[in-house]
């Protein structure tokens, strides 16, 4: 679909979406990591809140492996606004992705029993305390937390939840916004989430160079210092993003954090098995992470080599691999293959997921694919994985596909 | 500001069975299942919430609020737990909340300040003289 432009700037209808925000809900606050986005949409929401006399939330899920520069933003902008502003900043423990590891696919940022591996320290204001919100489970994971504190601050009224994310960014940032979500009152950059929150997207069609241009207009209004490392760095304002950089796509950037902070590199690898390797190696096409194109050894099959890749993981790991693999192959067994699938197929049918091949399988291996999303599969809901995997004992031994 | 107003959906798995099968999308149940479908499966048992704006041959003019719905509690079967949110700018309303299965009642509200408070159909009937005069 085309663009449909509004005849005004961007900033113009930005801050129009913030105003009709500000008129609509008793409830606001803003989701923020301090990047460049959230950063432009927190100096837009605060100046409407300053305006109007009104306070509201922010909500900072600080990672543990931050940037030094980002931490220091995140002080400066709430010092900045400390009158309008109820800062949430939480270092609790949540469940992470690491792309980077078989041996641990997943990590536990401020896990208290490793505090002396902690990469820093929480701040002060840090919500540090399990108990603090009602909500909160141990280690619960980052897509369960966020919606279930939208509704803990929402206090049974109507609450937005401002996020600075572009439909530029991303096709997935696309999907986010412009797909079949729930609209509110009809808006289109605005997605409903559960209970009384909904998610409103003021900057969506921002693009990358909106963003500076906002910033060389009003250069009072600080911005994270980290960009203009990134940019040393050489990377393109395109390319220069701020993320858990452990997670299946983000591990790309991993190679940035020796560059810029050595000395919160050091304590990473310490802290996130698999780090280094992911620097060195999360860019290189090939078979070391399945980037891009793979190749098979010679005298194997990828079926064979599927094999063997998985007999050369740790068991656990290996074992969630088969519970995925069992599915796929009993969902295709069902669909025109009743003998099983081909070896590998047509290269783009392949990417296109339209066909199954022994090949997509071990991509899905090779990549440290955990939740197979190569392989069509998405994410569980923490909590309810042991069921998940006592299910899928009693499926695959009538499948007869990796019986235990 | 608005108000929120939330209503449950009970009994949604028997709404949308029956929509299948009178759109012939699903075959005919058993003549038991098919009693349960046509007393609980009923249109006018869905909760819907209308903005009063005036008054019509008919009775009231009335403006269907759209609303957001939540699943997040839903049990396994959808009969329970489903949730509809309605965000209601300050004016009189008219809406039908399912209480119980197969049952459903009709009444009337108020919002102001993003509050809600109960009224009669007088009420209504006043607010409309005071506010067409």
């Amino acid at each position: 679909m085309a663009k449909r432009y509004l005849g005004m700037s961007v900033l113009e209808a930005a801050r129009q979406r913030i105003a009709w925000t500000f008129d609509t809900f008793p409830r606001i606050y803003v989701s923020c990591s301090f990047g460049k986005d959230s950063t432009v949409m927190l100096h837009l929401v605060m100046d409407e809140a300053v305006k109007r006399g009104r306070t509201v939330g922010m909500l900072f899920l600080d990672l543990e492996g931050q940037y030094k520069l980002t931490i220091e933003h995140g002080y400066k902008l709430i010092e900045m606004y400390r009158d309008h502003l109820e800062p949430y900043w939480i270092s609790l423990p949540i469940h992470l992705r690491n792309a980077v590891s078989q041996y641990e696919h997943h990590w536990i940022a401020w896990q208290p029993d490793r505090r002396e591996d902690w990469i820093r320290e929480p701040p002060e204001m840090a919500v540090t305390d399990q108990a603090y919100f009602p909500f909160y489970k141990y280690a619960m994971e980052f897509e369960d937390f966020v919606p279930d504190f939208g509704t803990w601050y929402a206090q049974g009224q109507w609450c937005a939840c401002l996020v600075g994310i572009r439909t530029a960014e991303s096709l997935n940032r696309w999907r986010t916004i412009a797909g079949h979500g729930q609209k509110f009152e009809g808006r289109n950059w605005t997605n409903y989430v559960q209970d009384t929150v909904v998610n409103i997207y003021p900057i969506y069609d921002w693009s990358t160079e909106d963003i500076w241009t906002y910033h060389g207009k009003y250069p009072d209004r600080p911005y994270n210092r980290l960009y203009d490392y990134m940019h040393r760095a050489g990377l393109s304002i395109h390319k220069a993003r701020i993320c858990q950089p452990y997670g299946d796509d983000q591990r790309q950037g991993l190679w940035l954090f020796h560059i810029i902070e050595p000395e919160t590199w050091a304590r990473i690898v310490a802290r996130v098995n698999g780090a280094n390797q992911g620097a060195l190696y999360a860019n290189t096409t090939g078979n070391i992470l399945g980037r891009i194109k793979i190749d098979k050894p010679e005298g194997h099959t990828w079926e064979s080599f599927a094999m063997l890749l998985l007999g050369s993981m740790p068991p656990k790991t290996a074992d969630h691999f088969k519970d995925k693999i069992a599915v796929f192959l009993h969902w295709w067994k069902g669909r025109g293959y009743p003998d099983g699938i081909p070896d590998e197929a047509e290269p783009k049918e392949e990417a296109a997921h339209n066909v199954p091949s022994w090949r997509r399988i071990c991509k899905a291996l090779l990549r440290h694919d955990y939740w197979c999303k190569g392989l069509s599969f998405s994410m569980h809901k923490s909590g309810s994985y042991e069921r998940y995997k006592r299910i899928m004992k009693k499926r695959r031994s009538a499948w007869g596909i990796f019986p235990s | 500001m608005r108000a929120v107003l939330r209503l449950e959906l009970i009994g949604d798995n028997y709404i949308q069975h029956k929509k299948l099968v009178d759109s012939g999308q699903a075959p005919q149940p058993h003549i038991k299942k098919l009693i349960r479908l046509w007393r609980y499966g009923r249109k006018s048992l869905r909760p819907w919430v209308a903005r009063i704006t005036g008054r019509d041959a008919h009775g009231y003019v009335r403006e269907f609020v759209h609303s957001s719905r939540d699943y997040s509690e839903a049990n396994s079967i959808g009969s329970k737990g489903i949730y509809e949110y309605y965000a209601l700018k300050p004016g009189i309303y008219e809406f039908n909340e399912c209480i119980a299965l197969g049952q459903a009642r009709r009444y009337f509200i108020r919002v102001e300040r993003a509050k809600i408070t109960e009224i009669t159909r007088e009420d209504v009937e006043a607010w409309l003289n005071d506010t067409l005069e």
